[in-house]
C-alpha cells in the first residue's frame, strides 16, 4: 500500500541515499536503519534524493533530525536535495531550510561536498 | 453381614466338629461299618460343607480382584494339601487293616488324623474351587457364566455320582458307568473353563513373572495331587495314603478334592503355557500401556494454557511419562524478540536462538545441558534447527556429532531431540535423555512427535492467550490514556461579547500529538494557541502533555508571542528525543481592541478571512525543539492583525490539509480556504464543524491517518449601543466541542 524504499548509492566519498514512496511514521525506521548504516561505515557525507518521494510526514522529519548532530559532529552533512514543491513545503514550514542544505540537483550537493573535501575521522 | 459369615463360618466349624465327635463314638460302638453308608455323617458333613460354601461366598464373589493374588492363594492351597500329603506319607500316621477290599483304621490315631484330613481337606478344596471361580470371572463375557454353572453343575454330579455310587456305597455298584460319563462331562466343562486366562495380558511383566512361577508350581503341585488321588478309582489299594485317607472319610469329599485337583492341573497348565506365549511381548505391552496413559494425560496440557510455566512443567514431565525416558528439559524461543540478546554461537541459518526454560528441567541442571556441545562448537540445538527434524544420539559416549568435554564423559546413554514447530517456525526443541544408548526406537519417536505436536498446539494456545491478555490490558491502559489526554484540551473555552471561538481535535489514534488552548491571559489578553507533535501515539501524546505544562507557566509572563515561543523552545529543546519537535501557532488577542499579534513556529499558516476572501498568513519562524541556538529566536517573526467585525481566522493542523482520499490526494490547504469562504458568515461553532465534516466526506472513510484539529474564531467587535464587556464568562456546552 503505502509503500518505501531506500536505495544507497555511493558516489566517492558521498553517499546517496534516493528514497521513494511515503515516508511516515510506519516506513521511518527504514530511513533510520539507511542511515545508521551509513554512519556505521563511517560513511557521513550523506544525501537525500527526494525525487521519487511522493509524501513524507514529521515522523519522516525526525529522522533526519535524529541523525544531522551526530553527523556533522564527525565533520559530514547530510544535504538534501531534489524536492517535488509538495515536498519542500513541507519542509519550508517548518523551517528546515534554516537547518539543512536543499538543492534542487544532486550534483549541486556532490560539488558542495567535494569543494569541502571531508576530514577522515 | 459380617456376623452373618462368622455365623456361618461357625455353624460349619460345630457341624464339623460333631461329625467328628460322632465318627470317634462310631467307631468305638464299631469299626467295620463304611462310613459312607451312614446317613448321619453324610449329613453332618453336607451340612457343613455347606455352611461353609455359604460363609465363604458372602463376600462379594465378583468383585474386582488381582488374578496373581488369586492364582497364590490356589498354589497356597495346593501347597498345603501335598504338605499334608506328605506329612502324612512320611510320618505314617495312618496304618489299616484290610477288611474285604476296604482300609479300617486300625488305631484310633489313624482315624482321628483321617477326620482332621477330610476336614481340612474338604475346607481347602472348596475354597480353591471359589478362587478358581473368581479368576474364571474376571474379565467375563457373556458365556462365562453359562460355562461356569455348567462346570459347577458337572461337577455336583461327577462328585455325587462318585461319592455315592461305590462299592460300599448307597447305591449298586452296577451303575459305575454313571460316574464314567459324569467325569467325562466333567472334564469338557473344565477344559471349557480353564481357557478364561484373558487377564493375563493386562498384567504387567513383574506380574506375568510372578503367574509363570506360580502357575509352574500350581501345575506340578495339583499333578501330584492328582495322581495321588488315583481319580477314577475307588479302590483305596489303588490310590495313594491321602486318597486312603478321604475314601474312608468319605467317598464324596474324596471326589470333590480330585475333581478339584483335576481342574487345577488344568488349568494351571494352561495358564503357565499361556503366561510363558505371553512373556515375550509383555515389555513391549508395559511400554503400550504407559504410551496409552499418557496419551490420555496429555489431555492435561490443554488445561493448563492458563499457566505458561506450569505448562512448560507439565510438558517435560509427560515427556518423560510418554518416553520412559531419564531426563529432559525443553528449550522455548524467548517471547520477547529481543533482537539485541546475546548469542554464544550460531547455527549455520544463524538467526535463531532458544533459551532453556527453567522450569522445565528435569533431572539434568542447566550446567549438564551447557557441556553438551557439537563437535565444531556449535550449541547442540544446531542440530535440530539446521533441519528441523528430529534428531536422536543412539550413544552420547560414541557419537561423533558430539565433543563431550571432561566432566560431560559421565553422560551415557541415548539422546532425542525433537523440534515443535508450528506454522513452519520453530517455537522449540524438546529434549530427552535415556540412561541406556539405543532406546529410542521408530515407536518412541511416532509417540514423542504426536506428543510434540500436542505440546506445541498447547504453548501456542498458551502465548496466544497471554497476548491477548496483554493486548485487553494494554487497551485499557490507552482507554485510561485518552481520557486523561481529554482532561488536557480545554473543556470550557473564555468567551466574551466581543468574538466567537470553538475547536475541537479529533485524534487518529487513542492518544494524538495535537493540542490547542484558549486561555485569559490577562483582563484584556486572549491567548489562543494550537500546536502538532511530531509523530504519532503515545510518544506525541506524551510531549503534548509537557507542551501544555510549558505553555501555561510562559504564557501569562510574556506579552511577546515570540518571547514565548522562544522560552518554549529553550525548554523543549533540553527535554525532547533529537529525532521529535514541536509545531506551534501562538496569538494574542486583544479583546477590546481586536489587534491579533502571532508568531508561527513551523506550524501551518493561520487563515484569515475577511470581507469573505481567504488569505494564508505565514510569517517565519521553525519548529520548536530543531535548534537550541539563538537560531531559532531569530527565525521567529511576529505578525499583526487588526481583526474588522466578522472577520475569521482558522487555526488547524497538518492534519487537515493532509487528509487524503482512498487514492491519496490531498485535501491541501486550498480546499480548505474554498470551505471557509463559503460559509464565513456563520458561527465559529458551525464554520468548525463544517471544516471537520468537509473533512470526513472528502476522506470518505471513518479512519483518519493523523490527527485533526481545528480552531476557529470569529471577531464580533462592538456593536455601537454595547460597552466592551470586559468580564469573562465561559460558552456554554453548546459553544466548544472537543474529542
Amino acid at each position: 500500500m503505502n509503500d518505501f524504499t531506500v536505495a544507497t548509492r555511493h558516489i566517492e566519498t558521498v553517499t546517496v541515499l534516493d528514497i521513494q514512496g511515503y515516508l511516515d511514521a510506519h516506513t521511518a525506521p527504514e530511513l533510520e536503519r539507511a542511515f545508521q548504516t551509513s554512519i556505521e561505515g563511517n560513511r557521513y557525507n550523506l544525501i537525500v534524493n527526494f525525487s521519487k518521494l511522493n509524501y513524507i510526514s514529521s515522523a519522516g522529519l525526525g529522522v533526519l533530525m535524529q541523525f544531522i548532530e551526530d553527523v556533522r559532529e564527525n565533520s559530514g552533512d547530510i544535504k538534501l536535495t531534489n524536492m517535488s514543491p509538495r515536498v519542500y513545503n513541507v519542509f519550508d514550514l517548518l523551517g528546515f531550510p534554516m537547518l539543512y542544505d536543499i538543492f534542487k540537483e544532486e550534483s549541486e550537493a556532490i560539488d558542495k561536498f567535494q569543494n569541502i573535501p571531508p576530514k577522515e575521522s | 453381614m459380617k456376623l452373618d459369615r462368622k455365623f456361618l463360618f461357625l455353624t460349619s466349624g460345630i457341624l464339623f466338629g460333631f461329625d467328628f465327635f460322632y465318627l470317634i463314638a462310631r467307631n468305638a460302638v464299631t469299626s467295620q461299618t463304611a462310613p459312607a453308608s451312614d446317613s448321619v455323617h453324610t449329613l453332618l458333613l453336607l451340612l457343613a460343607c455347606t455352611a461353609f460354601i455359604a460363609g465363604y461366598v458372602k463376600k462379594d464373589p465378583f468383585a474386582e480382584r488381582n488374578p496373581v493374588q488369586l492364582i497364590g492363594k490356589v498354589v497356597f492351597a495346593a501347597t498345603v494339601l501335598l504338605l499334608m500329603l506328605g506329612i502324612v506319607q512320611l510320618a505314617a500316621l495312618t496304618q489299616y487293616t484290610l477288611h474285604g477290599d476296604r482300609f479300617i483304621p486300625a488305631n484310633m490315631s489313624t482315624l482321628i488324623t483321617i477326620v482332621f484330613l477330610g476336614i481340612t481337606t474338604s475346607t481347602t478344596a472348596i475354597t480353591t474351587f471359589l478362587s478358581f471361580m473368581e479368576l474364571i470371572f474376571i474379565k467375563r463375557r457373556r458365556n462365562t457364566k453359562r460355562n461356569f454353572l455348567f462346570l459347577a453343575a458337572f461337577g455336583v454330579f461327577y462328585v455325587g455320582s462318585a461319592g455315592l455310587i461305590n462299592k460300599a456305597g448307597l447305591v449298586p455298584i452296577d451303575f459305575e458307568w454313571i460316574v464314567l460319563v459324569a467325569f467325562l462331562l466333567l472334564l469338557v466343562a473344565m477344559i471349557i473353563n480353564a481357557f478364561r486366562f484373558s487377564w493375563i495380558l493386562v498384567l504387567t511383566r513383574k506380574e506375568k513373572l510372578a503367574n509363570l512361577v506360580l502357575s509352574f508350581f500350581g501345575f506340578v503341585f495339583f499333578i501330584l495331587l492328582t495322581v495321588d488321588a488315583g481319580l477314577l478309582s475307588q479302590a483305596q489299594s489303588e490310590t495313594g495314603v491321602l486318597s486312603q485317607a478321604l475314601l474312608f472319610y468319605h467317598p464324596l469329599v474324596h471326589a470333590l478334592v480330585s475333581s478339584v485337583c483335576l481342574f487345577g492341573a488344568i488349568y494351571m497348565g494352561i495358564g503357565f503355557a499361556s503366561t510363558l506365549l505371553h512373556l515375550p511381548t509383555a515389555k513391549e505391552f508395559d511400554r503400550k500401556k504407559t504410551e496409552i496413559s499418557s496419551l490420555q494425560n496429555m489431555s492435561r496440557l490443554v488445561t493448563q494454557v492458563f499457566d505458561f510455566n506450569e505448562l512448560v512443567a507439565t510438558t517435560t514431565h509427560l515427556a518423560l511419562e510418554v518416553s520412559e525416558g531419564d531426563s529432559a528439559w525443553l528449550e522455548l524461543q524467548s517471547f520477547s524478540n529481543a533482537t539485541g540478546s546475546p548469542r554464544d554461537s550460531t547455527c549455520e541459518d544463524g538467526s535463531e536462538r532458544f533459551s532453556v526454560v527453567e522450569k522445565s528441567l528435569r533431572n539434568i541442571r542447566v550446567a549438564e545441558i551447557n557441556e553438551l556441545k557439537l563437535r565444531d562448537g556449535k550449541a547442540l540445538q544446531c542440530l535440530v534447527l539446521e533441519n528441523r527434524k528430529p534428531i536422536i544420539l543412539h550413544d552420547l559416549q560414541i557419537d561423533k556429532r558430539l565433543n563431550l568435554s571432561k566432566s560431560a564423559k559421565q553422560l551415557t546413554g541415548s539422546m532425542a531431540m525433537i523440534p515443535l514447530s508450528s506454522h513452519d517456525s520453530l517455537i522449540g526443541i524438546l529434549t530427552i535423555i535415556k540412561k541406556n544408548p539405543y532406546e529410542f526406537d521408530k515407536e518412541i519417536m511416532n509417540v514423542l512427535r504426536a506428543f510434540a505436536d500436542m505440546a506445541t498446539i498447547a504453548l501456542e494456545n498458551s502465548r496466544l492467550i497471554a497476548m491477548s491478555m496483554e493486548r485487553q490490558r494494554f487497551e485499557q491502559e490507552m482507554l485510561v490514556a485518552q481520557q486523561m489526554q481529554r482532561s488536557l484540551l480545554p473543556l470550557l473555552l473564555p468567551l466574551a461579547a466581543t468574538y466567537d471561538v470553538a475547536a475541537r481535535s479529533i485524534p487518529a489514534y487513542e492518544v494524538g500529538g495535537d493540542y490547542y488552548d484558549v486561555v485569559l491571559l490577562d483582563e484584556r489578553h486572549l491567548g489562543i494557541i494550537i500546536g502538532d507533535v511530531s509523530g504519532k501515539g503515545v510518544s506525541a501524546a506524551l510531549y503534548m502533555a509537557q507542551v501544555k505544562g510549558i505553555f501555561q507557566s510562559l504564557s501569562s509572563h510574556h506579552s511577546s508571542t515570540r518571547d514565548v515561543l522562544t522560552r518554549m523552545n529553550d525548554t523543549l529543546c533540553k527535554n525532547m528525543e533529537k529525532k521529535s519537535f514541536i509545531s506551534l501557532l501562538y496569538g494574542v488577542l486583544d479583546i477590546e481592541t481586536g489587534t491579533l499579534t502571532f508568531s508561527r513556529a513551523g506550524h501551518c499558516p493561520l487563515l484569515y478571512i475577511s470581507d469573505g476572501a481567504a488569505r494564508f498568513l505565514r510569517p517565519n519562524g521553525m519548529g520548536l525543539g530543531l535548534d537550541g541556538s539563538d537560531r531559532f529566536e531569530n527565525s521567529i517573526e511576529e505578525e499583526t492583525l487588526h481583526l474588522q467585525p466578522n472577520d475569521v481566522i482558522v487555526l488547524y493542523t497538518d492534519g487537515v490539509t493532509e487528509t487524503r482520499t482512498q487514492t491519496g490526494e490531498e485535501f491541501q490547504s486550498s480546499r480548505l480556504a474554498q470551505v471557509v469562504e463559503e460559509c464565513n458568515n456563520a458561527n465559529a461553532q458551525t464554520i468548525m464543524t463544517t471544516i471537520i465534516s468537509s473533512l470526513e466526506v472528502y476522506r470518505n472513510s471513518d479512519v483518519a491517518d493523523d490527527d485533526v484539529t481545528v480552531l476557529v474564531l470569529r471577531w464580533k467587535g462592538y456593536s455601537q449601543s454595547e460597552q466592551p464587556d470586559v468580564s469573562m464568562k465561559h460558552s456554554t456546552q453548546e459553544e466548544y466541542t472537543h474529542e
